[in-house]
């Protein structure tokens, strides 16, 4: 339905500004939009379709309108076929999205194969820019980037008694790996007390955190994010974790889907990530950026949803500069000049033109409780600068 | 490991196991008398806790009365489905059952979607229980007691009932002989809708329960019905005490398995059923089928 | 005479189809033919025997990976892998098989069910071997079973040999002995008939079917993830065969051409499919009692 009001809002702007007479440049948009994750893919949607409308205010792309086709990409099996159906049927320009890992990558090697460029905005596996594949790009960080950011502020810490509570599946143990990796490179005299494994979507967390309490850890690495993160929160607050260890950090811990059900019980002085924070940067373009956002949904822009708007801001740029929506065109111009340099709101993200990630300045910070707003907010922010997140690449180029 | 320790996770196992005892109990009760596998019942569980978080209205001090109007509901509309949509298709074969119990699972699962959003709800323990209660030096959450305590209740209620009630007593056995309850002149179809509500209004008041300690999002219910299949797989099909002790073993064998190898602690829970499947295919307090029908 | 015309007919306008629709509608053709084949595979025990398997995803699943795994570890050619799917999806059904179909009804549903959650856990937790919930990814079956019309075929004539295979064995003596054991195990026991012989054979050439299916979709998606063995993937096999009509020997396609066409065409539109599906399974249930293949008669298979 909402497509439908889209492209009848796109196609009434044509008609009333009589701007356009040129075909729209079509983008198929897939998102987590049912199932447990839902609300991820929502807000992700919400981002790319405020994008859309600004950027056909604007008079489009090239001066093309932009028409975006959204999907829910569900599983796999599911992506595939809407993939398949957005490129055969739909005859989409570039694909666009994607929410949850093992959906990207079942999804990159068949925009791959047809030669249709895919975008990739919160999905993180580092696998997915390994893969090296030409038409695959990332304009979001990924999970590698936030563990190691992570390492950076463990390593500063006294603490060397360190555990691990994560989701038992690809995010989370590589999440954990790379994290623990890195730190050990960086202080080599940390030991590892206890690694706790409970299934991704449990609703259960407290013999693991007993478990977790027995080693007596100092500080803990969690990859634990959205529902998993709430219910382990208040299962972990009534059994004194947060009292016990004296540091905790936890990648996208600072997602609003996580930090808005705790509400007021969420612990304070926990160090966590979002991709995107809405009140980071303070500039004048993310505060347009979040008013306009908060006016139209009635919600403040979570990471992900700040990424969608982002990347389709990038990928609107990258059109602009490539002068066509030709694949290898749009390719070089995300490759040219040492990659694609693009102010976004929230902050300067630069493609790496051999495996097509994007690098930008990482969000973290406190979580602390403030009058203003009903959840727990990060403050202090503590922004980790793109530079110390540059791992090194296979891909060649 | 020291004793104090050992308690502690045995209390965690057993918190857990409360909480798939009142999702299982209810799917192994509606098997037993009415001989239908309900695929939709982790989705009144998951119905349950939105239930609570919508009668509630965000006050974490209403959980009392909540779960009681909560229970209510589900009995309500447990009565409801029994009568409007699974009493036509009684005397057809199984998989038209599981089939209309597997479409109300879907129709739920959005239903819920549509109702009160795709973000996670959740709800905090009541003011007086959100402090932890110390077990021999340890910190434990307050609340878990109570949802022990309510399981264990919905335990004892459920064998007075049906050891101790006449209406229990034709229960029992309507499990065994339905056509022999009908020539006595018992009420039979009533008899099944007050089984099937009671057995709905038991999930709704389970996922209730858990709302608290967790949080709540449309796709839970596929997981908790597996959840719930294990337990009963394990206990005993159509046997509520097959649903305790196999909620028991489940409980105890995650809490315990964490601390041998964490790494596969899951990976236990499906060894024992397994080894009951192996062993004991009919679950381990369950009824072996004495004929092929 | 007059059955065999249309059958003709239908059959010409299946070999036509790769010419005459679009590039999409033909993908989706594909994917109602591989769902025809696992709904054909595991309504032959359901509608042989009347026992219904809840774990036949463990069977496209196994078939799948076996597949997946041939292609990526040993760099076998897509179509070699075919054999190797088959049977190891039929030693699964034997393994699976051996164990459930002791039991009766609706014990034998939660045991396949049980027994497929516990494939699923080991293929979604081995990530040395399968790749865990990784799934294992960029698997292209080679330029000519990569284009889609000769995928269509390949599924099509894997398909017709499926349904021709249930249809002999539905007439032969086989046949007949597994219909005399789900109408009267006692008296086929007292005639000789070996209950237990016979179900797990015929619970283990369903399942060899279902890993031909299982294989059919590795090269489709280019692409296994651990969802093919998870129990939402039997329900599909479960629907399509129960939409379509059970009893009927095309029951099962029609549903699955049905239940991906109308998948497809819902879930292009709204993010609402599992509550379209739902309804209409509702409306399934308490008012087309004999399936679609009903409608027309509720013609019995023959």
């Amino acid at each position: 339905m909402k497509r439908w009001t889209l492209a009848l809002a796109a196609a009434l702007m044509v008609y009333g500004s009589g701007a356009f007479a040129a075909e729209p440049i079509k983008i198929g948009a897939l998102y987590m939009l049912s199932g447990n994750f839902a609300n991820y893919g929502t807000s992700s949607k919400q981002g790319v379709q405020l994008a859309v409308e600004e950027i056909n205010a604007k008079g489009g792309i090239l001066g093309r309108p932009v028409e975006v086709i959204f999907v829910d990409h569900g599983k796999p099996d599911q992506a595939v076929r809407e993939a398949k159906r957005l490129i055969l049927e739909n005859k989409v320009n570039f694909l666009f999205g994607i929410d949850s890992s093992s959906v990207s990558l079942a999804v990159a090697p068949v925009a791959d194969e047809y030669k249709v460029p895919l975008i990739v905005t919160h999905a993180a596996t580092p696998r997915l820019t390994e893969m090296c594949l030409p038409y695959v790009f990332r304009t979001s960080n990924n999970a590698r980037m936030d563990s190691w950011a992570a390492a950076a502020f463990a390593a500063k810490q006294p603490y060397k008694r360190w555990a691990n509570i994560g989701p038992d599946y690809e995010f989370g143990r590589v999440s954990w790996e790379d994290f623990i990796t890195r730190l050990k490179e960086l202080k080599p005299d940390v030991e590892v007390v206890s690694e706790q494994w409970p299934k991704f979507g449990s609703s259960d967390y407290s013999s693991y955190i007993t478990a977790l309490m027995r080693a007596k850890p100092e500080a803990v690495f969690s990859a634990l994010w959205g529902g998993d993160f709430v219910s382990f929160g208040k299962q972990a607050i009534p059994f004194g974790l947060f009292k016990t260890i004296k540091f905790y950090v936890n990648p996208t811990g600072g997602a609003l889907q996580a930090l808005e059900p705790l509400g007021k019980s969420a612990p304070e002085g926990l160090l966590v990530s979002a991709r995107y924070w809405f009140l980071y940067p303070e500039t004048e373009a993310n505060k347009a950026f979040v008013k306009k956002f908060h006016d139209k949904f009635g919600a403040y822009p979570s990471y992900n949803a700040g990424e969608a708007y982002s990347g389709m801001m990038m990928l609107a740029a990258a059109i602009e500069k490539a002068g066509s929506i030709s694949p290898d065109a749009v390719k070089a111009a995300f490759e040219a000049d040492g990659g694609l340099k693009f102010e976004s709101v929230e902050g300067l993200k630069w493609m790496r033109p051999a495996d097509h990630q994007v690098f930008e300045d990482l969000v973290w910070g406190y979580t602390k409780h403030t009058d203003a707003y009903p959840f727990a907010i990060l403050d202090p922010i503590v922004v980790v600068p793109a530079k110390d997140t540059i791992y090194p690449t296979k891909c060649a180029k | 490991m020291d004793l104090s320790f050992v308690l502690l996770q045995f209390l965690t196992g057993l918190a857990y196991a409360s909480s798939l005892f009142l999702l299982a109990v209810g799917l192994s009760l509606i098997f037993g008398a009415l001989g239908i596998v309900n695929f939709a019942h982790g989705s009144f569980y998951m119905l349950g806790a939105y239930l609570l978080y919508w009668v509630v209205r965000g006050d974490p001090n209403g959980l009392w009365w909540g779960l009681v109007v909560v229970a209510a509901l589900g009995f309500v509309i447990g009565a409801v489905t029994e009568r409007l949509l699974l009493r036509p298709v009684y005397g057809r074969p199984e998989h038209y059952q599981i089939l209309l119990t597997y479409a109300l699972l879907l129709v739920i699962e959005d239903g819920v979607k549509l109702l009160f959003g795709a973000a996670y709800k959740s709800l905090g323990p009541p003011a007086a229980l959100a402090v932890p209660v110390w077990v021999l030096g340890a910190p434990f959450p307050a609340y878990y007691f109570v949802q022990i305590a309510l399981a264990l209740g919905v335990a004892l209620l459920l064998w007075v009932f049906l050891q101790r009630t006449r209406y229990g007593a034709l229960v029992r056995a309507a499990t065994q002989d339905r056509e022999m309850l009908e020539a006595l002149g018992v009420n039979v179809p009533r008899l099944l809708t007050v089984v099937f509500a009671l057995g709905i209004g038991l999930a709704t008041l389970g996922g209730a329960a858990t709302l608290p300690m967790q949080t709540v999002s449309p796709g839970i219910a596929v997981e908790a019905v597996i959840s719930a299949f294990i337990v009963v797989v394990v206990g005993g099909l159509g046997s509520v005490w097959g649903a305790l002790l196999g909620a028991f073993l489940i409980g105890e064998i995650q809490a315990f398995g964490v601390l041998v190898l964490p790494e596969f602690s899951i990976a236990f829970v499906y060894l024992l059923m397994a080894v009951v499947l192996l062993v004991r295919p009919w679950g381990l307090l369950g009824r072996p089928p004495a004929v092929r029908t | 005479m007059k059955a065999r015309g249309w059958l003709l007919l239908l059959l010409a306008a299946l070999l036509a189809l790769p010419w005459l629709l679009p590039g999409y509608a033909l993908e989706v053709a594909i994917q109602a033919l591989i769902l025809a084949l696992f709904a054909t595979a595991f309504n032959f025990v359901f509608a042989e025997t009347g026992l219904l398997s809840f774990g036949h995803a463990a069977f496209f699943g196994g078939g799948a990976y076996t597949t997946a795994l041939l292609m990526q570890r040993a760099g076998w050619p897509y179509l070699l892998t075919l054999p190797a799917a088959v049977l190891a999806a039929a030693l699964l059904a034997l393994a699976i098989g051996f164990f459930s179909v002791r039991t009766s009804r609706i014990y034998f549903t939660m045991l396949t069910l049980a027994f497929a959650q516990l494939v699923w856990a080991v293929v979604h937790k081995w990530y040395d071997f399968t790749g865990g919930d990784n799934g294992i990814t960029g698997l292209h079956p080679g330029a000519l079973w990569g284009d889609a019309r000769a995928l269509y075929y390949l599924a099509l004539v894997l398909f017709a040999l499926g349904l021709t295979f249930v249809w002999r064995l539905h007439h032969a003596p086989f046949g007949y002995a597994l219909r005399a054991i789900r109408d009267n195990p006692a008296r086929a026991e007292a005639v000789g008939l070996s209950p237990f012989g016979y179900l797990l054979a015929a619970f283990t050439l369903s399942g060899a079917l279902a890993g031909a299916a299982g294989f059919l979709q590795v090269a489709w998606q280019r692409s296994a993830f651990p969802d093919f063995l998870y129990w939402t993937k039997s329900a599909e096999a479960i629907i399509a065969a129960i939409l379509g009509g059970a009893q009927a020997l095309f029951g099962p396609a029609l549903g699955s051409v049905v239940f991906v066409e109308l998948g497809a065409f819902v879930q292009s539109r709204t993010e609402y499919w599992p509550l379209v599906l739902g309804l209409v399974l509702l409306a399934l249930v308490l008012f087309l009692p004999q399936g679609l293949a009903g409608l027309g008669g509720g013609r019995a298979r023959g």
